[in-house]
């Protein structure tokens, strides 16, 4: 599942939680989903990727980018 | 031969003829300065054009000078069309000018003007093909020069905000003659990367350095791009065609970059938000079911589940109770019923039925004897006839009446003495 829909399911979740659409058991289930997206989105959010900022030069090659901070 | 001198007038009037009727006269488009600038109180422009190399008287009448779109000084560069013709009297040729356009601003803003509103009618800025900037992009694009403040700005706001997205750039001319071609080129591009969004801008300038993203070329790329486009070009106050035809406008690239990503913290501080409010539901919930719980376990059956049977017995015992009643009732009511019958004479002594049966039966004989009137001759009774018809009353005879008196073995025949009524 892509991010924002993990986000989206998390929403439809809390908003069928608080508004008592589910039953108890259901509402297990739901709150167990919640958590574990809510987890998964965090650890995402946590993996800070190396090598974030990339280049294509001419040639259409894929290469890291770094900033030239000098550069004004 | 004096004819073949002309007058001044015939010349004039045969070169005017002359210019007048050539075509490449009649429509010129000449690029100088202006010089000699002059405004008539009739409105008229009087000035000349000059360039490195020459110079060329020029008029323009108030009817087109009413329309110009800026304020010509001496020493303006301009742009004109006009016809060039001969003013008879001084036998000057001269420029008419119908239009005069500023060099360089001024013309690059008319362009502007005229290309958005080719554009804008062709609907390439309608918000029905505006596509949605994703939320959370893990990919994006940068369509940007490889130096400078634009990049800076970008890729530290997107570090920043949203550390866990990939940043391709495509390094890319952003000012100059060939910048347009090199932007297109990047959109194009930019199409075969798997990317979320895409920025394709540049930081503050001239009006001439933005003018690549003026051009229609580029402003066609970005409507055709499948990425959404965030465009970011220059600053606040600068509005350029490519932002009319981005699907998001960012006033500099810092906005953009802002635009294109949210903020990490914010999503931290939702997902904490949602804990806290799931966490807090599913124990509203826990709470109320156990509450529920204890008050069922609380009801006394299921504390004491005896009970149950208890009044069940109970029941049963008023029930037998009630029907012993009632049974013996009924059966005191049939004996006391029976005693009856017993103590009853003809259970007793049945041969009086038989006594009662004889005693009636000489009754109805005796009954029987008392209708026959010789009966009643019998026992002494008689019968008074007069006239052969039986004396009922005293009042039917009179003295001296004769009578027949009837016996049961006679008749006596008689005459009436005198009559005595009962009282």
């Amino acid at each position: 599942m892509k991010f924002e829909d993990k986000i989206k399911k998390i929403e439809e979740i809390v908003e069928k939680l608080e508004n008592g659409e589910a039953a108890l058991d259901e509402s297990f289930d739901l709150y167990k989903k919640a958590m574990d997206l809510i987890k998964e989105c965090d650890k995402e959010l946590n993996e800070v990727k190396e090598n974030v900022n990339k280049i294509v030069t001419e040639s259409g090659e894929i290469k890291a980018f770094e900033l030239d901070e000098d550069a004004k | 031969m004096d004819n073949k001198y002309l007058t001044i007038g015939a010349l004039t009037r045969y070169l005017k003829h002359q210019f007048d009727n050539d075509k490449n006269l009649q429509t010129v488009f000449l690029k100088g300065e202006i010089s000699n600038f002059k405004i008539h109180t009739t409105g008229h422009l009087y000035f000349s054009l000059k360039d490195e190399t020459s110079k060329i008287n020029a008029i323009m009448f108030s009817a087109n000078a009413k329309k110009l779109l800026f304020k010509p000084v001496e020493g303006s560069k301009v742009l004109v069309r006009g016809r060039i013709s001969i003013y008879e009297a001084t036998g000057n040729y001269q420029i008419y000018i119908d239009e005069m356009l500023e060099d360089g601003i001024g013309n690059l803003y008319l362009a502007f003007e005229k290309l958005k509103e080719k554009l804008s009618k062709e609907g390439l800025f309608d918000s029905k093909y505006k596509k949605e900037i994703p939320k959370f992009p893990s990919r994006i694009g940068i369509i940007t020069a490889s130096t400078g403040a634009a990049i800076r700005d970008i890729l530290t706001t997107i570090k920043r905000r949203y550390p866990i997205c990939e940043t391709i750039l495509f390094p890319s001319l952003v000012q100059g003659e060939n910048a347009k071609e090199s932007i297109v080129s990047n959109i194009e591009k930019a199409q075969e990367y798997d990317l979320d969004v895409l920025i394709v801008g540049r930081g503050g300038g001239s009006i001439e350095d933005l003018w690549p993203f003026n051009e229609e070329i580029v402003a066609r790329a970005i409507f055709k791009s499948k990425i959404p486009v965030i465009s970011a070009v220059g600053h606040e106050i600068d509005f350029t065609i490519a932002d009319f035809v981005a699907d998001m406008r960012a006033a500099t690239p810092t906005a953009a970059a802002e635009l294109a990503v949210p903020n990490i913290i914010d999503l931290f501080n939702k997902f904490k938000q949602y804990q806290i409010r799931i966490n807090e539901n599913i124990n509203k919930k826990i709470n109320y079911f156990n509450l529920y719980l204890d008050s069922i376990k609380n009801s006394y059956v299921i504390k004491n589940p005896l009970l149950i049977y208890d009044a069940k017995f109970e029941k049963l015992d008023i029930l037998s109770e009630k029907i012993n009643k009632e049974i013996n009732y009924k059966l005191e009511k049939i004996n006391t019923q029976l005693d009856k019958y017993k103590t009853n004479n003809l259970i007793v002594n049945p041969m009086k039925i038989f006594e009662k049966f004889d005693l009636s039966l000489s009754n109805n004989i005796s009954k029987l004897e008392l209708l026959n009137p010789l009966g009643v001759l019998n026992r002494g009774y008689s019968v008074t006839y007069k006239d052969n018809k039986v004396v009922k009353s005293i009042k039917d005879i009179k003295k001296n009446d004769k009578l027949n008196i009837k016996l049961v073995n006679g008749t006596i025949e008689t005459i009436v003495d005198s009559i005595k009524e009962d009282k």
